[in-house]
Protein backbone atom coordinates (compact mmCIF):
# COMPACT_ATOMS: atom_id res chain seq x y z
CA UNK A 1 0.00 0.00 0.00
CA UNK A 2 1.31 3.46 -0.92
CA UNK A 3 1.49 6.38 1.52
CA UNK A 4 -1.32 8.20 -0.24
CA UNK A 5 -3.49 5.07 -0.18
CA UNK A 6 -2.91 4.92 3.57
CA UNK A 7 -4.04 8.54 3.85
CA UNK A 8 -7.01 7.79 1.61
CA UNK A 9 -7.99 4.90 3.90
CA UNK A 10 -7.62 7.11 6.97
CA UNK A 11 -10.03 9.61 5.42
CA UNK A 12 -12.50 6.73 5.51
CA UNK A 13 -12.09 6.69 9.31
CA UNK A 14 -13.11 10.28 9.97
CA UNK A 15 -16.08 11.09 12.21
CA UNK A 16 -19.42 9.84 10.88
CA UNK A 17 -21.02 13.14 11.81
CA UNK A 18 -18.59 15.02 9.53
CA UNK A 19 -19.41 12.70 6.66
CA UNK A 20 -23.12 13.09 7.26
CA UNK A 21 -22.89 16.87 7.34
CA UNK A 22 -20.87 17.04 4.16
CA UNK A 23 -22.69 14.47 2.09
CA UNK A 24 -26.28 14.63 3.28
CA UNK A 25 -26.80 18.38 3.28
CA UNK A 26 -27.34 20.59 0.28
CA UNK A 27 -24.31 22.80 -0.25
CA UNK A 28 -25.94 24.99 -2.90
CA UNK A 29 -25.17 28.62 -2.33
CA UNK A 30 -27.55 31.29 -1.17
CA UNK A 31 -27.54 33.17 -4.45
CA UNK A 32 -29.04 30.14 -6.18
CA UNK A 33 -31.62 29.74 -3.43
CA UNK A 34 -32.53 33.40 -3.78
CA UNK A 35 -32.91 32.94 -7.53
CA UNK A 36 -35.26 30.00 -7.06
CA UNK A 37 -37.23 31.82 -4.38
CA UNK A 38 -37.74 34.81 -6.70
CA UNK A 39 -38.63 32.51 -9.58
CA UNK A 40 -41.14 30.65 -7.41
CA UNK A 41 -42.78 33.92 -6.33
CA UNK A 42 -43.08 35.08 -9.92
CA UNK A 43 -44.57 31.75 -10.98
CA UNK A 44 -47.16 31.89 -8.21
CA UNK A 45 -48.09 35.44 -9.15
CA UNK A 46 -48.43 34.55 -12.82
CA UNK A 47 -50.57 31.52 -12.02
CA UNK A 48 -52.74 33.48 -9.64
CA UNK A 49 -53.99 35.79 -12.41
CA UNK A 50 -55.78 33.13 -14.52
CA UNK A 51 -57.00 31.35 -11.39
CA UNK A 52 -58.50 34.62 -10.17
CA UNK A 53 -60.23 35.10 -13.52
CA UNK A 54 -61.53 31.55 -13.33
CA UNK A 55 -63.00 32.03 -9.88
CA UNK A 56 -64.49 35.36 -10.81
CA UNK A 57 -66.40 33.76 -13.70
CA UNK A 58 -67.31 30.41 -12.14
CA UNK A 59 -70.87 29.11 -12.07
CA UNK A 60 -72.39 27.48 -9.00
CA UNK A 61 -71.36 23.83 -8.77
CA UNK A 62 -72.05 21.42 -5.94
CA UNK A 63 -69.16 21.16 -3.52
CA UNK A 64 -67.24 17.89 -3.52
CA UNK A 65 -66.59 16.47 -0.05
CA UNK A 66 -62.91 16.07 0.78
CA UNK A 67 -62.01 12.60 1.96
CA UNK A 68 -58.94 12.11 4.10
CA UNK A 69 -57.45 8.98 2.58
CA UNK A 70 -54.38 9.09 4.79
CA UNK A 71 -56.26 8.14 7.95
CA UNK A 72 -55.00 4.93 9.50
CA UNK A 73 -58.16 4.32 11.48
CA UNK A 74 -59.61 1.15 10.08
CA UNK A 75 -63.26 0.83 9.26
CA UNK A 76 -65.17 -1.84 7.46
CA UNK A 77 -64.79 -0.04 4.16
CA UNK A 78 -61.07 0.43 4.67
CA UNK A 79 -60.41 -3.27 5.15
CA UNK A 80 -58.42 -5.18 2.59
CA UNK A 81 -60.16 -7.87 0.52
CA UNK A 82 -61.69 -10.43 2.85
CA UNK A 83 -61.36 -14.08 2.08
CA UNK A 84 -63.84 -16.16 3.98
CA UNK A 85 -62.56 -19.40 5.35
CA UNK A 86 -63.70 -22.22 3.08
CA UNK A 87 -63.92 -24.57 6.04
CA UNK A 88 -67.11 -24.92 8.10
CA UNK A 89 -65.41 -24.31 11.43
CA UNK A 90 -67.79 -24.19 14.34
CA UNK A 91 -65.38 -23.47 17.16
CA UNK A 92 -61.69 -23.07 17.55
CA UNK A 93 -61.45 -22.99 21.27
CA UNK A 94 -63.38 -23.62 24.40
CA UNK A 95 -63.21 -21.47 27.43
CA UNK A 96 -63.07 -22.09 31.13
CA UNK A 97 -63.53 -18.47 31.97
CA UNK A 98 -67.00 -16.94 31.70
CA UNK A 99 -66.18 -13.41 30.50
CA UNK A 100 -64.68 -14.75 27.30
CA UNK A 101 -66.99 -15.30 24.41
CA UNK A 102 -65.90 -17.70 21.72
CA UNK A 103 -67.13 -16.47 18.40
CA UNK A 104 -68.92 -19.37 16.75
CA UNK A 105 -69.23 -20.30 13.11
CA UNK A 106 -68.14 -16.95 11.82
CA UNK A 107 -64.44 -17.38 11.57
CA UNK A 108 -62.96 -15.38 8.82
CA UNK A 109 -59.41 -15.38 7.71
CA UNK A 110 -58.67 -11.81 6.80
CA UNK A 111 -55.87 -11.51 4.34
CA UNK A 112 -53.37 -8.82 5.19
CA UNK A 113 -51.67 -7.25 2.19
CA UNK A 114 -47.91 -7.05 2.24
CA UNK A 115 -46.90 -10.35 0.67
CA UNK A 116 -43.24 -10.28 -0.14
CA UNK A 117 -42.17 -9.68 -3.68
CA UNK A 118 -38.89 -11.43 -4.02
CA UNK A 119 -36.40 -11.85 -1.22
CA UNK A 120 -37.03 -9.54 1.68
CA UNK A 121 -39.82 -9.08 4.15
CA UNK A 122 -42.71 -6.73 4.40
CA UNK A 123 -42.65 -4.30 7.30
CA UNK A 124 -46.13 -2.94 6.79
CA UNK A 125 -48.18 -6.07 7.25
CA UNK A 126 -50.49 -4.63 9.89
CA UNK A 127 -51.03 -1.08 8.73
CA UNK A 128 -54.48 -0.09 7.66
CA UNK A 129 -55.88 -3.49 8.52
CA UNK A 130 -57.46 -4.77 11.68
CA UNK A 131 -54.68 -3.94 14.04
CA UNK A 132 -54.80 -0.23 14.18
CA UNK A 133 -51.28 0.41 15.29
CA UNK A 134 -50.58 3.44 17.37
CA UNK A 135 -52.46 6.68 17.78
CA UNK A 136 -50.54 9.51 19.36
CA UNK A 137 -51.87 12.39 21.38
CA UNK A 138 -49.48 15.26 21.78
CA UNK A 139 -49.84 17.04 25.06
CA UNK A 140 -48.33 20.28 26.15
CA UNK A 141 -47.27 19.34 29.66
CA UNK A 142 -43.64 18.58 28.81
CA UNK A 143 -42.01 17.01 31.83
CA UNK A 144 -38.89 15.13 32.73
CA UNK A 145 -38.72 12.00 34.81
CA UNK A 146 -36.00 9.74 36.19
CA UNK A 147 -36.36 6.02 35.59
CA UNK A 148 -34.14 3.26 36.91
CA UNK A 149 -34.11 0.02 35.01
CA UNK A 150 -31.32 -2.56 35.12
CA UNK A 151 -29.36 -0.64 37.71
CA UNK A 152 -29.18 2.41 35.49
CA UNK A 153 -30.92 5.70 36.10
CA UNK A 154 -31.68 7.99 33.25
CA UNK A 155 -33.54 11.21 32.66
CA UNK A 156 -36.39 10.89 30.20
CA UNK A 157 -38.41 13.63 28.60
CA UNK A 158 -42.16 13.34 28.15
CA UNK A 159 -42.89 12.80 24.46
CA UNK A 160 -46.56 11.95 23.96
CA UNK A 161 -49.47 9.81 25.07
CA UNK A 162 -50.30 6.81 22.92
CA UNK A 163 -53.12 4.37 22.50
CA UNK A 164 -51.56 1.16 21.26
CA UNK A 165 -52.80 -2.25 20.30
CA UNK A 166 -50.82 -3.78 23.12
CA UNK A 167 -52.54 -2.03 25.99
CA UNK A 168 -56.17 -1.42 26.83
CA UNK A 169 -55.35 2.01 28.28
CA UNK A 170 -53.37 5.13 27.36
CA UNK A 171 -49.63 5.06 27.83
CA UNK A 172 -47.39 8.05 28.46
CA UNK A 173 -44.17 7.85 26.47
CA UNK A 174 -40.91 9.22 27.83
CA UNK A 175 -37.81 9.31 25.67
CA UNK A 176 -34.08 9.73 26.08
CA UNK A 177 -31.51 9.63 23.29
CA UNK A 178 -31.56 5.86 22.92
CA UNK A 179 -34.28 4.60 25.23
CA UNK A 180 -38.02 4.77 25.66
CA UNK A 181 -40.14 4.16 28.73
CA UNK A 182 -43.90 3.69 28.44
CA UNK A 183 -46.06 4.16 31.52
CA UNK A 184 -49.66 3.37 32.20
CA UNK A 185 -51.07 6.91 32.06
CA UNK A 186 -53.34 6.29 35.04
CA UNK A 187 -51.30 4.15 37.42
CA UNK A 188 -47.78 5.22 36.39
CA UNK A 189 -46.70 1.57 36.16
CA UNK A 190 -43.97 0.89 33.61
CA UNK A 191 -45.46 -1.21 30.83
CA UNK A 192 -42.70 -1.09 28.25
CA UNK A 193 -39.04 -0.35 28.58
CA UNK A 194 -36.94 -0.16 25.47
CA UNK A 195 -33.26 0.64 25.03
CA UNK A 196 -30.37 0.18 22.64
CA UNK A 197 -27.89 1.78 25.01
CA UNK A 198 -24.19 1.08 25.12
CA UNK A 199 -23.23 -2.39 26.39
CA UNK A 200 -23.97 -2.64 30.09
CA UNK A 201 -22.94 -5.30 32.56
CA UNK A 202 -24.96 -5.91 35.70
CA UNK A 203 -23.29 -6.38 39.06
CA UNK A 204 -24.48 -9.98 39.30
CA UNK A 205 -23.31 -10.94 35.81
CA UNK A 206 -21.64 -14.36 35.84
CA UNK A 207 -18.29 -14.84 34.16
CA UNK A 208 -18.85 -16.12 30.68
CA UNK A 209 -16.03 -17.92 28.91
CA UNK A 210 -15.54 -19.58 25.57
CA UNK A 211 -16.86 -22.73 27.26
CA UNK A 212 -20.18 -21.06 28.09
CA UNK A 213 -23.12 -22.50 26.23
CA UNK A 214 -26.30 -20.99 24.89
CA UNK A 215 -28.22 -22.39 27.86
CA UNK A 216 -25.94 -20.42 30.23
CA UNK A 217 -26.99 -17.19 28.53
CA UNK A 218 -30.67 -18.22 28.60
CA UNK A 219 -30.44 -19.04 32.32
CA UNK A 220 -28.86 -15.65 33.03
CA UNK A 221 -31.43 -13.75 30.96
CA UNK A 222 -34.25 -15.67 32.65
CA UNK A 223 -32.96 -15.04 36.17
CA UNK A 224 -32.60 -11.29 35.80
CA UNK A 225 -35.92 -10.91 34.00
CA UNK A 226 -37.76 -13.00 36.59
CA UNK A 227 -36.40 -10.70 39.27
CA UNK A 228 -37.41 -7.65 37.32
CA UNK A 229 -41.02 -8.69 36.67
CA UNK A 230 -41.43 -10.74 39.88
CA UNK A 231 -42.77 -13.68 37.95
CA UNK A 232 -41.42 -17.04 36.86
CA UNK A 233 -40.69 -17.36 33.17
CA UNK A 234 -40.65 -21.14 33.20
CA UNK A 235 -43.88 -21.38 31.22
CA UNK A 236 -42.79 -18.81 28.66
CA UNK A 237 -41.62 -19.78 25.20
CA UNK A 238 -37.91 -19.08 24.77
CA UNK A 239 -36.49 -18.21 21.37
CA UNK A 240 -32.79 -17.66 20.81
CA UNK A 241 -31.27 -16.17 17.69
CA UNK A 242 -27.49 -16.17 17.59
CA UNK A 243 -25.39 -14.24 15.15
CA UNK A 244 -21.74 -13.65 14.56
CA UNK A 245 -20.85 -9.99 14.87
CA UNK A 246 -17.69 -8.02 14.24
CA UNK A 247 -16.53 -4.86 16.01
CA UNK A 248 -13.74 -4.18 13.52
CA UNK A 249 -11.17 -6.09 15.57
CA UNK A 250 -12.61 -9.45 16.53
CA UNK A 251 -15.61 -11.68 15.95
CA UNK A 252 -17.98 -12.68 18.72
CA UNK A 253 -21.45 -14.09 19.24
CA UNK A 254 -24.54 -12.04 19.99
CA UNK A 255 -27.57 -13.70 21.55
CA UNK A 256 -31.06 -12.33 21.04
CA UNK A 257 -33.13 -14.05 23.67
CA UNK A 258 -36.88 -13.59 23.85
CA UNK A 259 -39.51 -14.88 26.26
CA UNK A 260 -43.11 -14.94 25.11
CA UNK A 261 -46.16 -15.81 27.15
CA UNK A 262 -48.18 -18.57 25.48
CA UNK A 263 -51.83 -19.51 25.34
CA UNK A 264 -52.32 -23.11 24.25
CA UNK A 265 -48.72 -23.14 23.12
CA UNK A 266 -49.13 -20.15 20.79
CA UNK A 267 -46.90 -17.17 21.67
CA UNK A 268 -48.42 -13.80 22.53
CA UNK A 269 -47.06 -10.63 20.98
CA UNK A 270 -45.40 -8.32 23.48
CA UNK A 271 -42.52 -10.44 24.65
CA UNK A 272 -39.42 -9.72 26.68
CA UNK A 273 -36.36 -9.43 24.47
CA UNK A 274 -32.74 -9.00 25.48
CA UNK A 275 -29.63 -8.83 23.33
CA UNK A 276 -26.61 -10.25 25.18
CA UNK A 277 -23.00 -9.99 24.08
CA UNK A 278 -20.55 -12.84 24.61
CA UNK A 279 -19.19 -11.30 27.83
CA UNK A 280 -22.67 -11.08 29.37
CA UNK A 281 -23.27 -7.36 28.86
CA UNK A 282 -26.55 -6.19 27.37
CA UNK A 283 -26.91 -4.06 24.26
CA UNK A 284 -30.64 -4.00 23.75
CA UNK A 285 -33.73 -4.59 25.84
CA UNK A 286 -37.40 -4.53 24.96
CA UNK A 287 -39.60 -5.43 27.88
CA UNK A 288 -43.31 -5.21 27.27
CA UNK A 289 -45.33 -5.88 30.37
CA UNK A 290 -48.63 -6.77 28.81
CA UNK A 291 -50.41 -8.79 31.45
CA UNK A 292 -53.82 -7.09 31.36
CA UNK A 293 -54.52 -7.58 27.67
CA UNK A 294 -54.12 -11.33 27.57
CA UNK A 295 -55.34 -12.01 31.11
CA UNK A 296 -58.99 -12.81 30.20
CA UNK A 297 -57.80 -15.36 27.66
CA UNK A 298 -55.14 -17.12 29.70
CA UNK A 299 -57.08 -20.34 30.12
CA UNK A 300 -58.41 -20.47 26.61
CA UNK A 301 -57.81 -23.69 24.73
CA UNK A 302 -57.07 -23.06 21.10
CA UNK A 303 -57.24 -25.88 18.61
CA UNK A 304 -54.00 -25.30 16.76
CA UNK A 305 -54.74 -27.99 14.21
CA UNK A 306 -57.91 -26.24 13.13
CA UNK A 307 -56.07 -22.96 13.01
CA UNK A 308 -53.50 -24.55 10.71
CA UNK A 309 -56.29 -25.93 8.54
CA UNK A 310 -57.91 -22.51 8.12
CA UNK A 311 -54.63 -20.90 7.19
CA UNK A 312 -53.63 -23.67 4.80
CA UNK A 313 -57.02 -23.71 3.08
CA UNK A 314 -56.90 -19.95 2.52
CA UNK A 315 -53.28 -20.00 1.51
CA UNK A 316 -53.87 -22.77 -1.05
CA UNK A 317 -56.78 -20.89 -2.51
CA UNK A 318 -54.88 -17.61 -2.67
CA UNK A 319 -51.74 -19.08 -4.24
CA UNK A 320 -53.48 -21.50 -6.64
CA UNK A 321 -52.36 -19.50 -9.65
CA UNK A 322 -48.71 -19.42 -8.57
CA UNK A 323 -46.12 -22.05 -9.36
CA UNK A 324 -45.39 -22.81 -5.69
CA UNK A 325 -42.84 -25.55 -5.07
CA UNK A 326 -42.43 -25.38 -1.27
CA UNK A 327 -43.87 -23.73 1.83
CA UNK A 328 -43.16 -23.51 5.54
CA UNK A 329 -45.58 -24.51 8.28
CA UNK A 330 -47.91 -21.70 9.37
CA UNK A 331 -46.52 -19.54 12.16
CA UNK A 332 -49.01 -18.15 14.66
CA UNK A 333 -48.88 -15.23 17.09
CA UNK A 334 -51.63 -13.94 19.32
CA UNK A 335 -52.70 -10.31 19.51
CA UNK A 336 -55.20 -8.54 21.70
CA UNK A 337 -56.96 -5.41 20.61
CA UNK A 338 -59.91 -3.85 22.42
CA UNK A 339 -60.75 -7.07 24.22
CA UNK A 340 -60.56 -9.21 21.09
CA UNK A 341 -58.07 -12.03 20.73
CA UNK A 342 -56.66 -12.46 17.24
CA UNK A 343 -54.33 -15.04 15.77
CA UNK A 344 -51.93 -13.58 13.27
CA UNK A 345 -50.87 -16.46 11.07
CA UNK A 346 -48.20 -16.28 8.40
CA UNK A 347 -47.03 -18.76 5.89
CA UNK A 348 -43.90 -18.39 3.79
CA UNK A 349 -43.59 -20.08 0.42
CA UNK A 350 -41.31 -20.29 -2.58
CA UNK A 351 -42.39 -20.24 -6.18
CA UNK A 352 -41.11 -19.95 -9.73
CA UNK A 353 -41.91 -16.97 -11.89
CA UNK A 354 -40.21 -16.43 -15.24
CA UNK A 355 -37.58 -19.02 -14.26
CA UNK A 356 -36.65 -16.99 -11.17
CA UNK A 357 -37.15 -18.27 -7.62
CA UNK A 358 -39.34 -15.96 -5.55
CA UNK A 359 -40.26 -15.91 -1.88
CA UNK A 360 -43.75 -14.96 -0.84
CA UNK A 361 -45.58 -14.62 2.44
CA UNK A 362 -49.28 -14.56 3.18
CA UNK A 363 -50.55 -13.33 6.51
CA UNK A 364 -54.06 -13.80 7.87
CA UNK A 365 -55.85 -12.44 10.91
CA UNK A 366 -58.25 -14.85 12.55
CA UNK A 367 -60.60 -13.65 15.25
CA UNK A 368 -60.57 -16.20 18.05
CA UNK A 369 -62.48 -14.81 20.99
CA UNK A 370 -63.58 -11.63 22.68
CA UNK A 371 -64.40 -10.42 26.13
CA UNK A 372 -68.12 -10.28 26.74
CA UNK A 373 -69.11 -6.75 27.64
CA UNK B 1 -38.26 5.17 9.45
CA UNK B 2 -35.86 7.08 11.68
CA UNK B 3 -32.21 6.05 11.95
CA UNK B 4 -32.69 5.23 15.64
CA UNK B 5 -35.46 2.77 14.78
CA UNK B 6 -33.36 1.17 12.04
CA UNK B 7 -30.42 0.75 14.42
CA UNK B 8 -32.80 -0.76 16.97
CA UNK B 9 -33.87 -3.33 14.36
CA UNK B 10 -30.22 -4.33 13.89
CA UNK B 11 -29.88 -4.79 17.65
CA UNK B 12 -33.01 -6.90 17.68
CA UNK B 13 -31.50 -8.97 14.84
CA UNK B 14 -34.60 -8.24 12.83
CA UNK B 15 -33.83 -8.68 9.13
CA UNK B 16 -36.22 -5.85 8.32
CA UNK B 17 -33.25 -3.68 9.32
CA UNK B 18 -31.58 -4.44 6.00
CA UNK B 19 -34.70 -3.70 3.98
CA UNK B 20 -35.30 -0.45 5.86
CA UNK B 21 -31.68 0.57 5.35
CA UNK B 22 -32.01 -0.22 1.68
CA UNK B 23 -35.27 1.71 1.38
CA UNK B 24 -33.73 4.78 2.94
CA UNK B 25 -30.14 4.77 1.76
CA UNK B 26 -29.88 2.67 -1.42
CA UNK B 27 -29.58 5.61 -3.82
CA UNK B 28 -27.25 7.48 -1.52
CA UNK B 29 -24.88 4.52 -1.10
CA UNK B 30 -24.97 3.80 -4.79
CA UNK B 31 -23.90 7.38 -5.46
CA UNK B 32 -21.01 7.04 -2.99
CA UNK B 33 -19.83 3.86 -4.74
CA UNK B 34 -20.38 5.26 -8.24
CA UNK B 35 -18.11 8.20 -7.50
CA UNK B 36 -15.26 5.78 -6.90
CA UNK B 37 -15.73 2.69 -9.06
CA UNK B 38 -16.18 2.90 -12.78
CA UNK B 39 -19.20 0.77 -13.54
CA UNK B 40 -22.73 0.25 -12.29
CA UNK B 41 -22.30 -3.45 -11.55
CA UNK B 42 -19.33 -2.84 -9.25
CA UNK B 43 -21.17 -0.01 -7.52
CA UNK B 44 -24.17 -2.27 -6.87
CA UNK B 45 -21.86 -4.95 -5.51
CA UNK B 46 -20.35 -2.41 -3.09
CA UNK B 47 -23.84 -1.35 -2.01
CA UNK B 48 -24.92 -4.93 -1.33
CA UNK B 49 -21.69 -5.71 0.52
CA UNK B 50 -22.42 -2.68 2.70
CA UNK B 51 -25.70 -4.19 3.93
CA UNK B 52 -24.00 -7.45 4.80
CA UNK B 53 -21.12 -5.72 6.63
CA UNK B 54 -23.57 -3.49 8.50
CA UNK B 55 -25.61 -6.51 9.60
CA UNK B 56 -22.42 -8.09 10.94
CA UNK B 57 -21.13 -5.00 12.71
CA UNK B 58 -24.27 -3.49 14.37
CA UNK B 59 -24.19 -4.61 17.13
CA UNK B 60 -21.63 -4.25 18.71
CA UNK B 61 -21.17 -0.88 17.00
CA UNK B 62 -23.84 1.74 17.56
CA UNK B 63 -23.24 4.55 15.08
CA UNK B 64 -24.13 8.11 15.98
CA UNK B 65 -24.82 8.82 12.33
CA UNK B 66 -26.14 5.89 10.31
CA UNK B 67 -25.64 7.61 6.96
CA UNK B 68 -22.03 8.42 7.84
CA UNK B 69 -21.41 4.88 9.06
CA UNK B 70 -22.89 3.31 5.93
CA UNK B 71 -21.05 5.60 3.55
CA UNK B 72 -17.74 4.79 5.24
CA UNK B 73 -18.34 1.09 4.68
CA UNK B 74 -19.41 1.61 1.06
CA UNK B 75 -16.38 3.78 0.41
CA UNK B 76 -14.05 1.11 1.81
CA UNK B 77 -15.55 -1.54 -0.44
CA UNK B 78 -15.37 0.79 -3.42
CA UNK B 79 -11.72 1.65 -2.74
CA UNK B 80 -10.83 -2.04 -2.48
CA UNK B 81 -12.57 -2.63 -5.79
CA UNK B 82 -10.82 0.36 -7.33
CA UNK B 83 -7.39 -0.86 -6.26
CA UNK B 84 -8.09 -4.24 -7.83
CA UNK B 85 -9.14 -2.45 -11.00
CA UNK B 86 -6.00 -0.35 -10.89
CA UNK B 87 -3.89 -3.50 -10.69
CA UNK B 88 -5.84 -4.84 -13.62
CA UNK B 89 -5.29 -1.53 -15.44
CA UNK B 90 -8.93 -0.61 -15.85
CA UNK B 91 -11.07 2.27 -14.67
CA UNK B 92 -10.23 4.60 -11.85
CA UNK B 93 -11.16 8.08 -12.95
CA UNK B 94 -11.75 10.69 -10.27
CA UNK B 95 -10.78 8.46 -7.35
CA UNK B 96 -7.28 8.04 -8.76
CA UNK B 97 -7.01 11.75 -9.53
CA UNK B 98 -8.00 12.62 -5.95
CA UNK B 99 -5.55 10.02 -4.70
CA UNK B 100 -2.80 11.76 -6.66
CA UNK B 101 -3.75 15.08 -5.05
CA UNK B 102 -3.52 13.55 -1.59
CA UNK B 103 0.12 12.81 -2.32
CA UNK B 104 0.74 16.54 -1.93
CA UNK B 105 -0.12 16.27 1.76
CA UNK B 106 2.85 13.99 2.31
CA UNK B 107 6.23 15.74 2.28
CA UNK B 108 8.75 14.41 -0.25
CA UNK B 109 10.76 11.41 1.00
CA UNK B 110 8.62 11.29 4.19
CA UNK B 111 6.63 8.27 5.31
CA UNK B 112 3.94 7.75 7.91
CA UNK B 113 5.09 6.46 11.28
CA UNK B 114 4.80 2.66 11.23
CA UNK B 115 3.01 2.66 14.58
CA UNK B 116 0.33 4.97 13.28
CA UNK B 117 -2.94 3.18 12.54
CA UNK B 118 -5.57 4.31 10.09
CA UNK B 119 -7.91 4.86 13.05
CA UNK B 120 -5.35 7.16 14.76
CA UNK B 121 -4.82 9.11 11.58
CA UNK B 122 -8.59 9.26 11.08
CA UNK B 123 -8.93 10.94 14.48
CA UNK B 124 -6.22 13.47 13.62
CA UNK B 125 -7.97 14.21 10.32
CA UNK B 126 -11.34 14.61 12.06
CA UNK B 127 -9.86 17.14 14.47
CA UNK B 128 -8.27 19.01 11.57
CA UNK B 129 -11.49 19.07 9.54
CA UNK B 130 -13.56 20.30 12.49
CA UNK B 131 -11.36 23.40 12.65
CA UNK B 132 -11.93 24.26 9.00
CA UNK B 133 -14.55 26.73 7.80
CA UNK B 134 -17.78 25.00 6.74
CA UNK B 135 -17.31 25.21 2.96
CA UNK B 136 -13.68 24.07 3.01
CA UNK B 137 -14.63 21.15 5.24
CA UNK B 138 -17.43 20.01 2.96
CA UNK B 139 -15.37 20.48 -0.18
CA UNK B 140 -12.56 18.38 1.26
CA UNK B 141 -14.89 15.54 2.29
CA UNK B 142 -16.81 15.54 -0.98
CA UNK B 143 -13.54 15.46 -2.96
CA UNK B 144 -11.46 13.02 -0.91
CA UNK B 145 -14.12 10.91 0.83
CA UNK B 146 -16.67 10.58 -1.97
CA UNK B 147 -14.22 11.40 -4.79
CA UNK B 148 -16.55 13.92 -6.48
CA UNK B 149 -15.12 15.46 -9.65
CA UNK B 150 -14.06 19.10 -9.71
CA UNK B 151 -16.89 19.83 -12.15
CA UNK B 152 -19.46 18.25 -9.83
CA UNK B 153 -18.14 20.20 -6.86
CA UNK B 154 -18.22 23.45 -8.83
CA UNK B 155 -21.84 22.81 -9.76
CA UNK B 156 -22.96 21.72 -6.30
CA UNK B 157 -21.20 24.53 -4.46
CA UNK B 158 -22.02 27.19 -7.07
CA UNK B 159 -18.37 28.08 -7.68
CA UNK B 160 -16.07 28.25 -10.65
CA UNK B 161 -13.89 25.18 -11.11
CA UNK B 162 -10.76 27.30 -10.67
CA UNK B 163 -12.02 28.49 -7.29
CA UNK B 164 -12.72 24.91 -6.19
CA UNK B 165 -9.21 23.86 -7.20
CA UNK B 166 -7.63 26.74 -5.31
CA UNK B 167 -9.63 26.06 -2.16
CA UNK B 168 -8.76 22.38 -2.23
CA UNK B 169 -5.09 23.14 -2.82
CA UNK B 170 -5.00 25.49 0.19
CA UNK B 171 -6.70 22.89 2.38
CA UNK B 172 -4.16 20.27 1.28
CA UNK B 173 -1.33 22.65 2.18
CA UNK B 174 -2.89 23.27 5.59
CA UNK B 175 -3.28 19.53 6.10
CA UNK B 176 0.36 18.84 5.16
CA UNK B 177 1.44 21.42 7.73
CA UNK B 178 -0.95 20.03 10.35
CA UNK B 179 0.25 16.44 9.85
CA UNK B 180 3.88 17.51 10.10
CA UNK B 181 3.16 19.41 13.33
CA UNK B 182 1.39 16.35 14.74
CA UNK B 183 4.54 14.34 14.10
CA UNK B 184 2.90 11.62 12.08
CA UNK B 185 5.81 11.31 9.65
CA UNK B 186 9.07 9.48 10.29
Amino acid sequence: MTQSEFLQDAIGMIDESLVETALMTNPKPRRRAVFFAVAACLTVMLLAIPVGILFANRTETPEVPIVDTTSVVSTQTALPPITTSPLPITSIGTTQSSPVLIIPEQYQALYLPGAMNGIGSSAGAYSGALLQGTKEYKKTNVAKQIFTVFETSGEYKYNNTRKTILYPYDVDVFMSSSSEVHQNAETGEIVWFYSVANPQKLSNCPIFTSESSESDYIAYAKSILSDLISESLDQYMVTVKTSRIHDGIKESTYYRISFAKTISGIPCRGEYVIGIFEDGSFGMYSLKFNKEGFAPFEKLVIDKEKLDQIVMANYEMDTASLNVFSHESPEHWLYVEDGVLWAQSSIEYRYWKNDVEWVGEHTYMIKLAEVQR
Amino acid sequence: MTDDKIIALYFERNEDAIQETKNKYSRYLLSVAQSIVSNQEDAEECENSTYFATWNSIPPNRPHSLSGYLSKITRNFALKKLRTQKTEKRGGGEALLSLGELNECIPASAAFDENLTRENLGEILSAFLKELPDTEQRLFICRYFRCDSIATLAQNFGMKESRVKVMLMRTREKLAKHLTEKGVFL
